[in-house]
């Protein structure tokens, strides 16, 4: 019995040590080397070596917690990411409704609803780039319908730049949503809806208290996945607008991109870097915390 | 009545399936199109005669007889931009083989903490944080690191920092697997002889192989498209992928948006077939674990 138990531990550690170096060689170290670059004054512009840098305590930190631009790119990106969500998940539920309910040539639908999905994000971007010119086909729809000439500038206005960010965003994602929510929603023992009905609920009253909280862990994964990769949201925004007009559109990733590649302030931006990191650290173990005390 | 509900449903969903295509359908019939009637207004909704131009220059090499055969249909601005080829097949490399590491050390790490809970909450949480990490805050301390090493720019440098943060979804994927197969599979094929390293491959990983599968597709999805990385880890050109080869085919200002969207569109496609083949399988990987106490 001891024998079986040794061997069981060795495949625990044995299964258990390449992503170990991996994530730490890849990821942590270089986090760790970035927490000791942001308190000092390293730059690839002077010296690559770390140890020429001179330490400089806490300045890049206050510094940074006081740039209205970074923190201004903070609260965009979860601004981005918690409206984004929103709608996917509003629309993405809608739709697993629809479907759920029925709806003819079912699967032909379903298959053409879930391709923006495959999508790279870059390639949204394109897509959308070449839709959104003032002149493009969406304003020559929006013209068709309406009978006026409508030029509404998608990219180029403050105001309207990040709802087409978001938009974009939200159109590659809102199958993902549908996809989950569908699959969830196919699983509700069908007994209870029926039971409902007999006693004379609405269709409301069904999906309000039956079909909704049923498919609760099913909602609560894709909006884990959602919020997991939308506080890194950079290519759409990137490419379709450079973070601009001004910095209506730039978000975290992009400010950390500007001013850590393109002018090298690069330990400054190591400091934004750890604060973020940390901040999102906690976000995530709260949040997987749920997913994983039920499985 | 129920008819008329049914029809109603499905006008939504038909419209939903308009708004999810028409992007995709908009890039494929730019790419078909010839420079005047890229952003031509009104927009020409239906190329009459699909020119193959576009994927001719992303397909030659400039200077070969070839390249010279569409410079007059597509404008003396495209002499010199450099055949695409070159760069479909880095993606491919680096693409495939991030994926074929990613879900083997995924699932082994999957099944270590789906049968030990190896490392604990903590550990698992590690791993799925990994995938939250704005890639520029990894990417400023690791290029320092590659750049020392000399890995900027190779195959191998940007495959394994796709495995590195692909690697999580897998683990994720994988566990919920795992965790739906009983011990006693195992536990019995010890008994009979086998080793416990050798009943993990013989016996348990057949019966996870479309979870694998699953996995594959996901993590192949997000490494195909992935740019951010890609942008600030392949400068010199030696390793470029098609994402930032969309973003960089620009001339004097403006964008070559007909071979843009050629490549995008021979980008999305390998994506959309292995997707709907797997789609299936996905959606059960990612939500297995909301089933628990629910059967």
């Amino acid at each position: 019995m001891a024998g079986r138990f040794s061997s069981l531990k060795r495949i625990e550690t044995l299964f258990i040590i390449p992503i170990q170096v991996l994530l730490w060689g890849i990821v942590m170290a270089p986090f760790i080397l970035a927490i000791y670059l942001s308190f000092t004054n390293w730059s690839p512009a002077v010296s690559v070596n770390p140890l020429d840098a001179k330490w400089l305590g806490l300045d890049n930190y206050v510094s940074i917690l006081t740039n209205a631009r970074y923190l201004g790119a903070v609260l965009r990106t979860t601004l981005f990411a918690l409206s984004g969500v929103a709608i996917q998940v509003a629309v993405g539920l809608g739709l697993a409704l629809l479907f759920y309910y029925g709806v003819y040539a079912r699967r032909i639908l379903s298959t053409i609803m879930i391709m923006p999905m495959m999508a790279s994000p870059l390639i949204v971007a394109l897509m959308f780039y070449i839709m959104l010119f003032t002149k493009g086909p969406v304003n020559a729809f929006l013209s068709l319908i309406t009978g006026q000439n409508v030029e509404i500038r998608w990219l180029s206005s403050p105001e309207l730049a990040p709802i087409s960010i978001i938009l974009a965003d939200s159109w590659m994602w809102t199958p993902l949503v549908f996809l989950i929510t569908l699959s969830g929603l196919s699983l509700v023992p069908l007994d209870q809806i029926r039971a409902a009905r007999i006693v004379g609920a609405s269709e409301l009253r069904v999906i309000k208290d039956i079909l909704i909280p049923y498919i609760k862990p099913f909602i609560l994964i894709a909006v884990i996945i959602r919020i997991l990769e939308s506080f890194k949201l950079f290519d759409v925004a990137v490419f379709m607008t450079a973070g601009g007009p001004g910095v209506a559109t730039e978000t975290l990733s992009i400010f950390l991109y500007k001013e850590g590649f393109l002018t090298l302030r690069t330990a400054y931006i190591a400091a934004g870097a750890v604060v973020v990191l940390l901040g999102l650290s906690v976000a995530t173990y709260f949040l997987t915390r749920s997913i994983y005390a039920r499985s | 009545m129920a008819r008329f509900w049914k029809a109603v449903r499905t006008l939504i969903a038909v419209l939903a399936a308009a708004i999810a295509f028409f992007p995709i359908y908009w890039m494929a019939t730019t790419s078909v199109k010839l420079p005047g009637e890229w952003s031509a207004y009104p927009p020409i909704w239906l190329p009459t005669t699909p020119r193959i131009e576009n994927y001719i220059v992303l397909f030659s090499e400039p200077g070969t007889p070839l390249r010279e055969s569409v410079l007059e249909a597509l404008g003396r601005g495209f002499s010199a931009s450099p055949s695409a080829v070159p760069n479909i097949i880095n993606s491919l490399i680096i693409a495939i083989s991030a994926t074929v590491g990613a879900v083997f050390i995924g699932t082994l790490a999957a099944y270590s903490i789906s049968r030990f809970r190896t490392g604990g909450l903590f550990s698992y949480i590690f791993i799925l944080a990994t995938r939250m990490f704005p890639p520029v805050a990894i990417a400023i301390p690791l290029i320092v690191v590659y750049a020392l090493i000399r890995w900027i720019d190779t195959h191998w440098g940007l495959s394994l920092i796709y495995m590195a943060v692909s690697v999580a979804y897998v683990v994720w994927i994988m566990k919920t697997f795992f965790d739906e197969i009983p011990k006693d599979i195992e536990d019995s094929a010890i008994l009979f002889g086998l080793s416990h390293v050798r009943a993990f491959f013989r016996i348990v990983l057949p019966i996870v192989k479309n979870g694998m599968l699953a996995a594959a597709l996901f993590t192949f999805i997000i490494n195909w498209g992935e740019y951010a990385f890609a942008l600030m880890f392949t400068v010199g050109g030696k390793a470029t992928t098609i994402p930032v080869t969309i973003s960089q085919l620009q001339l004097g200002g403006g964008y070559q948006y007909g071979p843009m969207a050629a490549l995008g569109l021979i980008a999305l496609i390998p994506a959309v077939i292995f997707g709907y083949i797997v789609q299936k399988y996905l959606v059960v990987g990612l939500t297995m674990g909301a089933l628990k106490g629910r059967r």
